[in-house]
């Protein structure tokens, strides 16, 4: 019976696995799977091996190639192996009921099938590890991760794969910037998804608001080196700090929904901290009348303006 | 969670998932694997087939040997063959979806001192991301409904979007969280429905005694929490890139789609006209309604109430 394209695959990588750690040729590959025995004229069977490991490579299989020493170019003296480098989960370490319930809830919550495909593969591997019980699903809280910005998938994969990015970014009230970008991290911030990563014009790391990316990511051939946790780390705090500075006074109108919101105390003034003006205003202008900014002037404009341009726009005549 | 026959695709990943586990237990029922793995024993069955089939032909031997007498007996019982022992280890794309996943749920109050949760951020090495401080009131509203979830009826003020204070009550099914907003998914005694009330609208939530209806506990809540109701009314927009995003937060009648560079154009369904004022206007002029005229009318009285009280000043 011909060998189906899952069993080829299931194949190959086993021979992958099973393969000494300086690899196996392509020729060795071909003739171990059977699939490929079956395959054909060398040409197809070429195209048929490359589609196979991009498939792999994009199901997990982190497929290495190893350069011939002799002639490093040329690939049909290439040798082929399954990665160990990537991630290996600690031996001694054995998931708990509760740990994999978080797991589950963390690969369920993506709603962008670019995350929630890996994380479903990924959950599937790490239920490898052990039989446990499974807690059972209260499926009472229920968060989603919502991926909408058309950055976020090219961006999620640069950072995969340690690529440099190029995008243009413009910040309210500015032209936009064409910017050069080791990508870090994505995170979600006051429901923003903000990238962080290293700004080859700064020299110094920087947070892009994903929404203010507004061209197509260019993901380049440039690789770098992974971050360390210190790097991150720090960048981190800084954004803290930042926030922590920035501080806005406002005046609530007494029982509206804007001081339901903030929960404001006596007197109805109270003060926050923000990571952005812009966005911080138009969390304001939603509140229309119950809110005022005391402070800072910056923030006020904003707010105003803001309100200004949409009255004009929708002013009848 | 429905049990669902795989695609080639994740049949591949179900084999080698089993494969790791097989190797390591003792023989395991194809019950118990498919109760562990969320798959059907169909799904099990044809994973082990294609694990079982895979063979080496240069070596001329398969690379597992499968116990086909525990295999009639409905046992999965696997040996391997030379130096293969453990399926493939995580990628860098698998362990990044995770990794975001939990961090993204660690900055939830829900889970935030959840020990299981630091454990297994330790284990992917995700670094703390900056903590920014949250406003609203939200935290304190959760506190109580999560007790209630489920079990008891709530009594509530809540404040609908065009600002009326009304007494709810209403037997909370689920909390959900989007964006950067809690939702309590519950049946409402008002309406007789599930309805979905955002959390930092509620005050003074008062745990009442009733158990949750039997109508409620039967009642389906809709995955698209966006829904389109009965009363819909709908407004047409235009937008630039960024405020697009307006599309997702409403039942969407007719999907945007670009005019020129930058200018997207689409239509919303809304319950109440009254109610739209606050959501075009938040974005500073990046939203336009196009029409009708009664929404852009809304729209405007919004910014100008809004505009008087910066002006009394």
């Amino acid at each position: 019976m011909k060998q189906s394209k899952e069993e080829r695959l299931l194949a190959l990588t086993c021979a992958l696995l099973a393969a000494p750690s300086f690899g196996l040729t392509k020729q060795q590959l071909f003739e171990s799977v059977k699939g490929y025995r079956e395959g054909g004229a060398p040409a197809s069977l070429d195209k048929m091996f490359e589609r196979d490991k991009a498939e792999l490579r994009a199901s997990g299989v982190a497929i290495e190639t190893i350069g011939s020493p002799d002639s490093p170019t040329d690939p049909t003296d290439s040798r082929y192996r399954v990665s160990r480098a990537s991630f290996e989960w600690p031996k001694e370490f054995l998931l708990t009921p509760g740990q994999l319930r978080l797991l589950d809830i963390a690969a369920r919550a993506w709603s962008a099938r670019s995350m929630s495909a890996p994380a479903a593969q990924a959950l599937f591997r790490l239920r490898s590890l052990g039989l446990i019980d499974t807690e059972a699903d209260s499926g009472v809280f229920s968060p989603h991760v919502i991926a909408t910005d058309p950055s976020f998938e090219p961006l999620a994969e640069a950072i995969a794969e340690l690529a440099q990015v190029c995008f243009s970014y413009q910040k309210p009230g500015a032209k936009p910037s064409l910017r050069t970008v080791q990508p870090w991290r994505l995170r979600q911030l006051q429901g923003q998804w903000v990238l962080l990563g290293l700004d080859s014009d700064a020299g110094a790391p920087r947070n892009f608001l994903l929404r203010r990316i507004t061209s197509p990511i260019s993901v380049e051939d440039n690789h770098f080196q992974a971050p360390t946790t210190d790097e991150i780390g720090s960048a981190e705090r800084e954004l803290e700090q930042y926030a922590a500075e920035n501080r806005a006074r406002l005046l609530l109108v007494p029982d509206s929904e804007a001081a339901w919101h903030f929960g404001a105390g006596a007197g109805g003034e109270i003060t926050i901290s923000y990571m952005d003006a812009e966005l911080l205003a138009e969390r304001l202008r939603e509140f229309g009348r119950g809110v005022r900014v005391l402070e800072p002037a910056e923030l006020s404009d904003l707010v105003a303006a803001g309100l200004e341009r949409v009255l004009e726009q929708h002013a009848q005549g | 969670m429905p049990k669902v026959d795989h695609s080639g695709e994740d049949l591949f990943n179900l084999a080698i998932a089993v494969v790791g586990l097989v190797l390591k237990s003792e023989a395991l029922s194809k019950q118990q694997l498919a109760a562990h793995f969320r798959v059907s024993e169909r799904a099990i069955e044809r994973a082990v087939m294609a694990v079982s089939l895979a063979e080496d032909n240069r070596k001329f031997h398969s690379f597992f040997e499968l116990d086909w007498d525990a295999w009639d007996q409905g046992e999965v019982s696997l040996s391997a063959r030379g130096e293969l022992t453990a399926p493939p280890p995580l990628s860098r794309h698998q362990v990044a979806a995770l990794a975001m996943a939990l961090e993204y749920l660690s900055g939830l109050p829900e889970y935030a001192q959840n020990p299981e949760l630091q454990r297994l951020r330790e284990v992917f090495q995700t670094v703390p991301t900056a903590q920014l401080p949250s406003t609203g009131n939200a935290d304190v509203n959760l506190e109580v409904l999560r007790t209630a979830l489920g079990q008891r009826r709530v009594r509530v003020r809540y404040l609908n979007q065009r600002g009326d204070q009304t007494l709810r009550e209403i037997d909370p099914l689920r909390i959900d969280f989007l964006a950067d907003r809690y939702y309590l998914r519950g049946w409402c005694h008002t309406h007789l429905e599930v309805r979905n009330f955002r959390i930092d609208r509620m005050a003074e939530i008062e745990l009442l005694s009733t158990e949750i209806a039997p109508e409620a506990i039967a009642a389906r809540i809709d995955e698209e929490m966006f829904a389109a109701s009965g009363d819909s009314f709908e407004v047409s927009l235009e937008t630039n890139d960024w405020a697009r995003e307006i599309f997702w937060n409403f039942p969407v009648s007719e999907p945007p789609s670009q005019m020129s560079s930058g200018r997207w154009r689409g239509s919303i369904k809304i319950g109440n006209v009254a109610a739209l004022g606050r959501h075009v206007a938040r974005y500073g002029g990046a939203v336009t309604v196009l029409g009708p005229a009664q929404a852009k009318q809304a729209v405007a009285e919004f910014a100008q109430r809004a505009l008087a009280k910066e002006s009394h000043e």
